[in-house]
This record gives C-alpha cells, sequence and structure tokens, in this order.
C-alpha cells in the first residue's frame, strides 16, 4: 500500500466521523442527568462492534461504565457518584479499514494501547524508567562516572539523543572490543535507555563483568597444527660387512653386460688344440660380438631334440565278470537256542550219553 | 526244595573215647595228606579206585538224604561239595561243556597223585546218590585245580587213551561233543 492509498484512505475515515458526529443524538445519551436522590437505571450493554472477517474485535469502547452503589447513612438510598464518563464517539470501521502509520514519535499501535487507568497512589518500582521530567529534579545529580552494577538501585535515565545513544554505542563497542577511548565512557548515560544494554547476540554487562584483556585477542583465531608423522626411511643402511639379498623381483641369472675374461679366447684356443674332440665354447664364453654359436649347423644339429614317435592309442582289453544267477548269495544260520537242563540229573545223563 | 548246607556240629571230636565222627555216623580216621598220597601212588590203581568209591559211596549217601531227583545243580554242587570238604578233599565245582558235565576240585592236599582217587571219590558219590553208573576221568590239573570229566563208562577208555596221546583237553571235550 502505498501513501496515495493511505491518504485516501485516511480521508475517507475522516470524512464519515464528521458525517456520524452531525447526526442527532439520543436524549438519554446527549445529556446524562444525575442527582444524588435518584437512581440511575442501569444503562444498557456496552454494544460491541461486530466483528468482521472472522477476526476478534480490533477495539471496544464502553460508552458509560455503571458503579456499583454504596448505601449513605441518611436516607438508606444508594448514592451513586458522579461518573465522569467520557464521551466516546462509536467509530464506525472495519478492520479492513485499519491503517497503520509509521511515524516515528506517532502513538503505539492499538494492541498496545493501555485502557485502564493507572492508579496514583500505586508505588513506582524502583527500577521502572522516569520520565524526561523527572531527571530535570535530578540534573545537579552526578552521573556515576562508570556503568554501576544492577544492585545500585535507580540511575539517571535520560531521553534518547541520536547523538549520546550513538556515542554510547560507540563506548560499548569500545568496551567490547577493547578499544582505549576512555572519555567516551566517562561521559553520562542520558540515553533513557537501560542500564546495561547489550546488542542483540551479545552478551550484557552483568554476563561479562570485569573484562581482561588478553594479548592476542585482536589476532586471528587460534589454528591448529597437524602433526604429520616423517617420512620413515624403510631401508636400513647396511653394515660395511653385511651382504644385501637380492630383491623380490630378481628371477636368477646374471648380468648380461659381463663380459668374458680377456684370456677366455686364448684360453679356449689352447683347449681346443689339446682335444680336439671338446665341443665349441658356449656362447656365454664367446667373445662380444661373435657369430652365435646357435646358427651354426653342427650345434644346432647337436642341440636339436631328438624326434619321438608319437605313441599310438592302445585300446585296453576289458574283461567283464560275467552275471551271476543267484540272486540270493547271502544265508543267514541262525543258531538253535540250547535249552539248559534244569536239574543236575539231567545235565548228569546227557554227559553220560556221551 | 533243598535246604542250604549246614556243617554245624557236622564233625564231632569225641576226645574221651578218641573218636571223630561227621553226623553220628562211622568213625573217622585223621591221616596225613602226604602219607595217604604215598598209598595211592603206591597202590594199584584197582584198589585206589575201589578205596575211593567206598569214601564217595558215605559222601553220597549223605547228599541223598538232603537232596532228591530234582535237586539242581547248584543244589548239588552245594551238598555234594559241602560233605567232600568235610572230607577235606578240596573244593568242588562244575563246569558244563556243551553236553559234557565237568567237576573242578580246588586245592585237594592229595595233589596230583589224589587225581585218581578223587576221580572214584565222585564216581561213588554219583552212584550212591543219584543212582547212575558213571566213569569220572581227570582231564588236566593247572594251579592246584584239576578238571574231572563225567561220561559214560562204556566211553572212559576212549577218553582216556586221548589224554594219554597228548590230546588237549578241550580237543577232547569238543571230540565228545561232536560223538566222534
Amino acid at each position: 500500500m502505498d501513501v496515495q492509498e493511505q491518504i485516501a484512505k485516511l480521508e475517507s475515515l475522516l470524512g464519515r466521523i464528521q458525517k456520524n458526529a452531525a447526526k442527532p443524538r439520543p436524549a438519554a445519551a446527549a445529556a446524562p442527568t444525575t442527582t444524588a436522590a435518584s437512581v440511575v437505571a442501569p444503562r444498557p450493554a456496552p454494544e460491541e462492534l461486530p466483528p468482521l472477517s472472522h477476526s476478534p474485535p480490533t477495539a471496544r469502547v464502553d460508552q458509560g461504565i455503571v458503579p456499583m452503589a454504596r448505601p449513605t447513612p441518611d436516607t438508606g438510598i444508594a448514592a451513586v457518584q458522579p461518573e465522569a464518563s467520557a464521551e466516546v464517539e462509536e467509530l464506525d470501521m472495519t478492520d479492513a479499514e485499519i491503517v497503520e502509520i509509521d511515524g516515528g514519535g506517532g502513538p503505539p499501535p492499538i494492541e498496545e494501547l493501555d485502557l485502564q487507568p493507572v492508579p496514583a497512589d500505586e508505588p513506582v518500582p524502583e527500577s521502572a524508567p522516569r520520565a524526561a521530567q523527572a531527571l530535570a529534579d535530578e540534573a545537579d545529580l552526578e552521573p556515576p562516572v562508570k556503568t554501576p552494577p544492577p544492585e545500585s538501585g535507580r540511575q539517571i535515565v535520560a531521553p534518547p539523543a541520536p547523538a549520546v545513544a550513538f556515542k554510547e554505542e560507540e563506548a560499548e563497542e569500545a568496551d567490547l572490543t577493547g578499544g582505549s577511548d576512555v572519555d567516551d565512557l566517562l561521559q553520562p548515560d542520558h540515553s533513557g535507555g537501560p542500564i546495561s544494554k547489550a546488542p542483540p547476540g551479545m552478551p550484557t554487562m552483568e554476563q561479562l563483568g570485569e573484562t581482561v584483556e588478553l594479548e592476542g585477542a585482536d589476532g586471528p583465531g587460534p589454528a591448529l597444527e597437524l602433526q604429520v608423522a616423517e617420512a620413515v626411511d624403510d631401508e636400513i643402511a647396511p653394515d660395511e660387512l653385511e651382504f644385501a639379498p637380492p630383491k623380490k623381483e630378481f628371477h636368477g641369472g646374471y648380468d648380461h653386460a659381463l663380459a668374458p675374461p680377456a684370456s677366455a679366447a686364448s684360453d679356449l684356443e689352447r683347449m681346443r688344440e689339446a682335444d680336439p674332440t671338446s665341443l665349441p665354447a658356449p656362447a656365454s664364453l664367446a667373445e662380444p660380438g661373435s657369430p652365435s654359436l646357435a646358427g651354426m649347423p653342427a650345434v644346432r644339429a647337436a642341440i636339436a631334440p631328438a624326434p619321438v614317435a608319437a605313441p599310438a592309442p592302445v585300446e585296453p582289453t576289458v574283461v567283464a565278470r560275467p552275471p551271476v544267477d543267484a540272486p540270493h548269495a547271502a544265508e543267514v544260520v541262525v543258531a538253535k537256542p540250547v535249552k539248559l537242563p534244569s536239574t543236575f540229573l539231567e545235565i548228569l545223563d546227557l554227559s553220560l550219553g556221551l | 526244595m533243598a535246604q542250604p548246607f549246614n556243617p554245624t556240629h557236622a564233625v564231632r571230636f569225641d576226645v574221651g573215647r578218641g573218636r571223630v565222627s561227621v553226623d553220628g555216623a562211622e568213625a573217622r580216621v585223621l591221616v596225613p595228606s602226604d602219607a595217604l598220597g604215598h598209598l595211592c601212588s603206591s597202590a594199584s590203581p584197582e584198589g585206589v579206585k575201589d578205596f575211593g568209591r567206598r569214601i564217595g559211596t558215605e559222601i553220597g549217601r549223605r547228599v541223598a538224604a538232603r537232596l532228591d531227583g530234582a535237586a539242581s545243580l547248584g543244589e548239588v554242587v552245594e551238598h555234594l561239595g559241602g560233605d567232600l570238604a568235610l572230607v577235606g578233599l578240596g573244593s568242588l565245582g562244575v563246569e558244563v561243556w556243551g553236553r559234557a558235565l565237568v567237576f573242578t576240585v580246588t586245592d585237594s592236599p592229595l595233589g596230583k597223585d589224589g587225581d585218581r582217587l578223587l576221580a572214584a571219590v565222585l564216581e561213588g558219590a554219583l552212584q550212591r546218590a543219584l543212582s547212575r553208573d558213571s566213569a569220572v576221568l581227570p582231564l588236566e590239573r593247572t594251579d592246584g585245580k584239576v578238571r574231572l570229566v563225567v561220561v559214560n563208562p562204556k566211553t572212559a577208555p576212549r577218553v582216556s587213551e586221548w589224554i594219554s596221546s597228548g590230546v588237549a583237553w578241550g580237543e577232547a571235550l569238543t571230540r565228545l561233543n561232536a560223538g566222534s
């Protein structure tokens, strides 16, 4: 809703209020007369604005309040104190026509209105903020140098001033951040706000107490240092007399770059002259660069495997057992039960029968 | 059922008269066993057999007084063995090998020399007690125990031949049971 629409609604509301004010009012409601001896009939129940759009009423205005009768000793008739009933215009407005006007120092919203009169005799709590008028009486009081603890009682509360409030926030920030602007901290508190005011999300002065500045607080936060294990050298320095066995990737063999001794050729020639039937020197003893002995026909024929004739497949001779025409191969001989004689005479007769 | 063997006051010693008796019967003579054994070994077989049969007849008479023909094997062993023990010839037992009846006498004081005497005593007892003519032949002796087989008197010479020829007593019993 922009400003133009709000202005238009306000103008329409003002017009309806003026229109309702020009209407004639009922006599009873227009001039409520009260006497000391008259009994005023109870007024009708206060009208309530019907709720619209299924929402609770935003305001209710009582036209009059019937006070409780208190008997008088003279007449015995209940005397009615004249009521200072305020004539309140009944606003003909709906929820939809309620306009919220944002003004810096404007009235509070309707929900925050306190229509109940505050009793004059009720004592004001010490911690309640006081109005700026009361500050004038205490102007001669010297404000505390430092912010007192909350148990020190009432302190001077000044109406908020933009510049002062700004300085106060600055001072708080300086105090929290460890600033050194002591003059700002010594200024009296004229902001009117609570003594220990801390920005949201920050601890209050009561929680902080006497802050001790730590060295390096402004610096970057501590960083975790991960201790990395140093790479351990798996290979231990071998001893002078220690023999290093071949690695597991070593599969045996000899160094191909190993050259035969210089006297190998002469020794071989001498051996050939001594024994003509000796075999030619192996390739490993040949001089580097000499033709391979495997290429010689005689050597190739000597080292060639002899051809082996593949064995012809032999059919085994199977001798099968002839079938036996005897289905009942097992025979069980049941032992006949031996009947022992019961008397000695029978046993004796059996023995004499042998 | 026969009464159990009760040897109470069976042997009576009349010291005044110098008389020993068993069950009030004829007088007995207590002689050393080795002397009796020497006598048996020096006597003829027929004389030993007759001497033993007389002893066995007296034992059979007492057994027959307590048992009848329906006596069981255990009862016969109890009473016959009891009277044999009163005489002092050892402890009697019975083995049945198939159809063969075998008496066993343990701890006989006469030893091997008295086996023929024992056999004659048992023959006389069986004759007197059960009225059966039988032949009792020694089979073998081991560790103070002698086995004596009860056979028909007609079969006795053959079994004696087996034993004298060296046939084992088990084989002899097998041959007896086989009827060979």
